[in-house]
């Protein structure tokens, strides 16, 4: 009897294979490249200087004898070294202060470019406009001496008052203000609410979405901002944890020392991120430029 | 006092009264510090001059010329170029690819845009620190080649090293742009395309790429402004005063005015020439994006042109 | 050769939502086809389909004798102008054009003289080195085209290129596209929602809805012998006029029409194609009309007349509408079983509110049944006639047929019998008179004469008006009713077993070995090499599919259980025998299948209580019972 082996058909075209095949292949290596850096660090950091400099290339936690161990002094070093307690609320207060301030005073000018009317409303506008898009680089400077003008440098407060307008939120704002339905303030007006009622209770509820948003990346800002605290502020007492963390840098600690710190201070934006994922990626996506 | 104008003052008032702590905050942190900055780029007021007097435009003639004083001026212009060289392309490039690969369809675009975003939501700080790490001789990169390159202090490779971090980590915001940007491509154009025998490389070529020209334009310009202003990363991985000349930008050598030489009114000089650099930029590219519409008009123009002509 | 051919087409989406429903076309080389239906009825996806850019679900996609379903897009010598034109906006016009020929690798110098026949055709050529921002609807139309015609494919395929254009452009670009097709002699396919488009630049319409072909047919046989309803609404401006209506057939052989509003008499000729059951006055029937057929009546017109109040008048120029009711009270212009609309190029005075009276062209009424829609004037209908059977003799269409082994079987008396078309034949038979003869496509359309009734054949034999002929029947193919209850049914031409397909191991000459089975009716049927194959190249949910096995009469074999060759265990379908139908030139056994009855053709004297039933496998059709999907 003839055996005849029956064959399903090759319902994927070998070409069409290959080519997503290669495109994974690419991704994924992209990924890769993007993950293991991460990794690596976390692993790192619980791993003791000894263990680091005695093993090759591993992405496991081992000790110096390869054994598989997690070693906790680095983070209690970094805990000291950033002085974590002070630095972690100072940052806490900047950040916190500065997008709380951020939000309402640039929401209260959004509103009154958007809604109000008085003399010369929209050449005041566009002066801001123009003049806040100077690049932060070519501020930095010119703030500092302003800042030492007024006798604010060395305090939490030359952290959080320079940064308290923002155009871009200002101007995004002002655009969720305009699409907001006129009928609604128009009758909280015929009911005898004043301009700032209607503002707080009324329109502020109505661009929430954006105002969660901008607070998010506001605070996220803050948080990272570096540079200008590095500048502004000496008094190791008003580090924050971005310049606590290039201060340890710098200092000599051991490589495992600084990676516990760099985890210490980034991991919490990072589990922020994966929770509020959604979020961010599709807000992102909602400002941005349309193609 | 008539009711109108009554109306009309207070009208002012409110409106103005909203916009007073922007008011405030724009004079004393935007306009003073502007125009202070302005003033002391003409003093010589340093930490060795507290008493400043006026110089003129001294300050900027030194940076220009005196080379024995300033010697990293232009060099540390020149290395803004090479720096923005390095970055522009590259990560225009990798954008549209890899944004390209992930319009193709395939599935979990979602997880790979989430993973290539997480160094857009890591401290920057922090990213540094992993990243001198990493490149440190014995470092991750090193421990994977078994070599023993100082990536970061090597001359030749440093700045390479940190345009690369840049690149690495601006991929993720830039992808999602792009690629919000490449979906809103007609599908009928790929289609006939695809008719007509062009293959995916072609369809990328011919199709994808003009279809996103307004976001590789916008990505040109930002990218050619915010190159101007790096400086930020090397003061984190190498403090104000390096020795690696190979890194040391243009912004590196204003802080390295301000912090180490505390030479404010030289560093307020170098603030306003990179202004006067970058409003040139901006109006160039101003200009080049009406330049389409320019045209467009000229075009419609000579349109309606002949067809009064042929009426007649 | 660029002939398409699309047999049994399906497009099925996620297995479930059929958006094209056994789509069955040939179109010749060179032939103008338009797929025309609402929207949503599938006809931009069979094209898709046909250009590559769909899946085919299932089914057989030919293009020009070669098998495409699988064939990229760029392979098929075919090309494609969009509803949106698809022109590469930051391409010049001529970059646009050349496209084609570029990806096809052609010489430049080639490439530019085509581009430019091509722009010379069209009249674009001062518009090569604009951009398509840069030019108006009418002439991107022209740019696509151009696109499309600088290729030289075999078949075009055309979505909707009009639809965003404006009414005068599109009247003129209708003409344009229709001297392009003969200029260019390549077979088109075009789609459109418009039924102007379809009627004017047509050799051939398929008219669709909801997935499902309503009718294909020249704009003619459409225009004036609709299947449906629908088909019948929608071609044809205004649209036809619909009216609730009884039939009633008077003594005199003329048929009484009554409608709410108005009374019609059509005369005997009129009528045959009709069937008795829907002529006793109670069974309620459409009437279409269109308007061209009403027109305002000057004198008199008996039993075509309409008497109506005038609601609106609309002068178009060289035609005037008239819409009017026959409820002088309620005085509509649409959507009321009183309200219709007259149109007539007669130049005529009637003003609003007057009431007057309209000529029906009697010739060119339509009816349809109420609930299915479909037209009750089939083209070639199926026949009632009255059948006297005594003896083994019947009596019948003026001559008579004997059939012992069939008529002593039941009961001597009257009958009903029903003659579709497929029973009749030139040949010996009955003797009658042929008495209309119309061409439809490459066959013609028969009435005869027998007796005192007339049948409907269609055959491709030509004969003339009033020719003396004989018809003969194939007894198999009538069926004969008492008052409606079946006596004898007509044989089916093909029978439907439901089954599925399987693997299993069976025991031969001792050995286990594992063997593919179709499982029908509690039997199992080996199945032939070949045959599996085909069930494999469905893919691997073949197994679990629930399946319909579709047989020809001719491909169905019965053996008495003694001549059987042995089989494995457990093989075969056993059925028993509960009839025997003898026609005299044909015999048939009635054998039941787990309940439902069939037949099979004997052959011999001897009938064996059981017999063993085995399947031509070459010829058997599969269906997906689960959406009705013809598998292969």
């Amino acid at each position: 009897m003839k055996k005849t082996k029956f064959r399903f058909p090759a319902r994927i075209n070998g070409a069409t294979v290959a080519k997503k095949t290669f495109i994974y292949v690419v991704l994924i290596g992209l990924c890769l490249s993007f993950i293991i850096p991460y990794f690596w660090m976390l692993i790192t950091s619980l791993r003791t200087e000894l263990a680091y400099n005695s093993t090759g290339f591993t992405l496991l936690p081992l000790d110096e004898q390869g054994h598989l161990s997690l070693f906790f002094g680095n983070y209690k070093e970094a805990f000291t070294a950033l002085n974590l307690g002070q630095v972690l609320l100072n940052t806490l207060i900047v950040c916190v202060a500065n997008t709380f301030l951020n939000l309402f005073l640039n929401s209260l000018a959004a509103y009154a470019f958007a809604r109000l009317k008085f003399f010369a409303k929209n050449t005041i506008f566009k002066i801001i406009l123009f003049s806040m898009m100077v690049p932060g680089t070519v501020m930095l400077v010119p703030n500092f001496l302003i800042c030492d003008y007024l006798g604010i440098t060395d305090s939490l407060f030359a952290l959080i008052l320079p940064f308290v307008m923002s155009v871009y939120n200002i101007f995004l704002l002002r655009q969720q203000f305009l699409g907001v339905d006129k009928g609604i303030e128009e009758a909280a007006r015929i009911e005898g609410a004043g301009p700032f009622r209607i503002y707080l209770r009324i329109v502020l509820p109505l661009v929430k979405p954006m105002m969660v948003v901008l607070g998010i990346t506001t605070f996220m800002w803050n948080y990272g901002n570096y540079l200008w605290p590095y500048i502004v502020n000496v008094d190791p007492n008003l580090r924050t944890l971005a310049t606590s963390l290039a201060e340890l840098t710098g200092s000599g600690y051991d490589l495992t020392v600084q990676l516990a710190g760099a985890v210490i201070v980034s991991a919490p934006m990072i589990i922020v991120f994966f929770i509020l994922q959604k979020y961010i990626v599709g807000g992102t996506m909602e400002g941005a430029v349309k193609g | 006092m008539k009711a109108y104008t009554k109306q009309l003052l207070k009208r002012n008032a409110t409106g103005y009264a909203f916009i007073l702590p922007l008011l405030i905050y724009f004079i004393v942190f935007q306009l003073a510090p502007m125009i202070i900055a302005l003033v002391i780029s003409f003093t010589d007021y340093s930490l060795a001059n507290l008493d400043p007097s006026f110089v003129g435009f001294d300050n900027y003639i030194e940076l220009f010329t005196n080379k024995a004083v300033y010697q990293n001026f232009w060099s540390s212009l020149l290395t803004t170029f090479l720096y923005m060289l390095l970055t522009v392309p590259t990560s225009m490039i990798l954008t549209l690819i890899v944004s390209a690969l992930l319009n193709s369809k395939i599935k979990g675009e979602k997880f790979f845009k989430t993973i290539f975003y997480i160094p857009s939501v890591t401290v920057s700080v922090a990213m540094m620190v992993m990243w001198k790490q990493m490149l440190a001789p014995d470092g991750l990169i090193n421990q994977i080649f078994s070599s023993n390159i100082d990536f970061l202090n090597n001359e030749s490779t440093a700045l390479v090293m940190i345009a690369l971090m840049s690149v690495w980590g601006g991929l993720g915001y830039n992808v999602l742009i792009m690629l919000s940007a490449m979906k809103n491509i007609d599908p009928s154009l790929y289609e006939a395309a695809e008719m007509d025998g062009a293959g995916a490389f072609q369809k990328f070529l011919y199709v994808t790429v003009p279809g996103v020209m307004p976001t590789i334009f916008f990505f040109l310009v930002t990218g050619l402004i915010s190159g101007f202003q790096v400086g930020e990363q090397m003061v984190i991985i190498y403090g104000t005063a390096t020795q690696v000349g190979s890194v040391r930008t243009y912004v590196y050598e204003m802080f390295y005015q301000m912090r180490e030489m505390s030479n404010f009114s030289v560093a307020s000089a170098m603030s306003y020439f990179l202004f006067a650099i970058i409003l040139v930029f901006t109006l160039i590219q101003f200009r080049l994006q009406n330049a389409d519409a320019i045209k467009e008009r000229r075009m419609l123009k000579k349109i309606k042109r002949e067809a009064a002509n042929e009426k007649n | 050769m660029a002939k398409v051919s699309l047999k049994h087409i399906y497009k099925v989406y996620d297995g479930k939502v059929k958006a094209v429903n056994d789509f069955n076309l040939e179109i010749e080389d060179k032939e103008f086809v338009v797929f025309v239906g609402p929207s949503g009825c599938g006809k931009s996806t069979t094209l898709r389909m046909v250009a590559g850019l769909e899946e085919i679900t299932a089914g057989e996609l030919r293009i020009g004798d070669r098998i495409c379903n699988h064939v990229e897009p760029k392979d098929r010598n075919i090309a494609m102008v969009f509803q949106n034109y698809a022109l590469f906006p930051n391409m010049t016009v001529y970059d646009n054009i050349a496209f084609g020929l570029k990806m096809h690798k052609v010489p430049k110098a080639e490439i530019d003289k085509k581009v430019h026949e091509a722009a010379e055709i069209l009249g674009i050529t001062e518009y090569l080195d604009r951009k398509p921002k840069a030019l108006s609807g009418g002439q991107r139309q022209r740019v696509a085209l151009g696109r499309a015609i600088v290729r030289e494919p075999n078949v075009f395929l055309l979505d909707e290129p009009l639809s965003n254009l404006d009414a005068k452009l599109r009247a003129r670009m209708r003409t344009e596209i229709t001297r392009l097709h003969k200029r260019l002699q390549a077979t088109f396919i075009y789609v459109t929602h418009d039924q102007v488009e379809a009627m004017t630049m047509g050799d051939r319409i398929v008219v669709m809805k909801g997935g499902f072909v309503q009718q294909i047919g020249t704009p003619q046989e459409l225009f004036n012998f609709p299947v449906n309803k629908f088909v019948a609404g929608f071609l044809g401006t205004p649209q036809m006029n619909f009216f609730d209506c009884t039939l009633l057939k008077e003594s005199d052989g003329s048929v009484t029409v009554r409608a709410d509003g108005f009374t019609l008499s059509i005369p005997e000729e009129e009528t045959y194609r009709l069937d008795a059951s829907v002529l006793d006055g109670a069974h309620k029937v459409t009437l279409g009309i269109r308007p061209d057929d009403i027109t305002p009546l000057k004198g008199e017109a008996k039993g075509a007349e309409i008497e109506a109040t005038v609601s609106l008048v609309e002068e178009l120029g060289v035609q005037t509408l008239i819409y009017c009711d026959t409820d002088a009270n309620s005085l509509m212009i649409e959507n009321s079983p009183t309200a219709f609309c007259s149109s007539t190029v007669e130049p005529t005075a009637i003003k609003a509110g007057e009431k007057t009276k309209f000529r029906v062209n009697i010739s060119k009424l339509h009816f349809f049944d109420v609930e299915t829609e479909t037209t009750l004037k089939e083209r070639v209908p199926t026949v009632k006639a009255q059948c006297r059977v005594e003896g083994g003799e019947a009596k019948l269409l003026g001559g008579s047929v004997v059939c012992p082994g069939l008529f002593s079987r039941i009961e001597s008396g009257t009958y009903t019998v029903s003659i579709s078309p497929a029973a009749l034949s030139f040949g010996n038979g009955f003797k009658g008179v042929i008495e209309a003869v119309e061409q439809q496509g490459r066959e013609y359309v028969y009435r005869v004469r027998l007796g005192d009734d007339r049948v409907f054949l269609k055959s491709d034999e030509k004969h003339e008006t009033g020719e003396e002929t004989e018809i003969a029947l194939a007894l198999d193919s009538v069926g004969f009713y008492d008052n409606g209850t079946p006596v004898m049914e007509p044989i089916p031409e093909a029978y439907r077993f439901d089954g599925t397909f399987a693997k299993l191991k069976v025991k031969e000459g001792g050995k286990t070995v594992k063997r593919h089975f179709a499982l029908i009716a509690g039997g199992k049927l080996c199945l032939p090499d070949e045959f599996t194959q085909k069930m494999y190249d469905q893919g691997r949910g073949i197994f679990k599919k629930e399946l319909s096995y579709e047989v020809s009469l001719d491909d169905i074999t019965a053996t008495s259980m003694s001549d059987t060759a042995p089989m494995g265990e457990g093989e075969g379908l056993v059925a028993a025998v509960e009839d025997v139908l003898d026609y005299g030139y044909v015999k048939y056994l009635k054998l039941k299948l787990e309940g439902k009855p069939f037949c099979v053709k004997w052959v011999g004297d001897a009938v064996p209580p059981e017999v063993s039933v085995s399947f031509d496998f070459d010829n058997v059709r599969v269906y997906d019972k689960a959406i009705d999907m013809k598998l292969f």
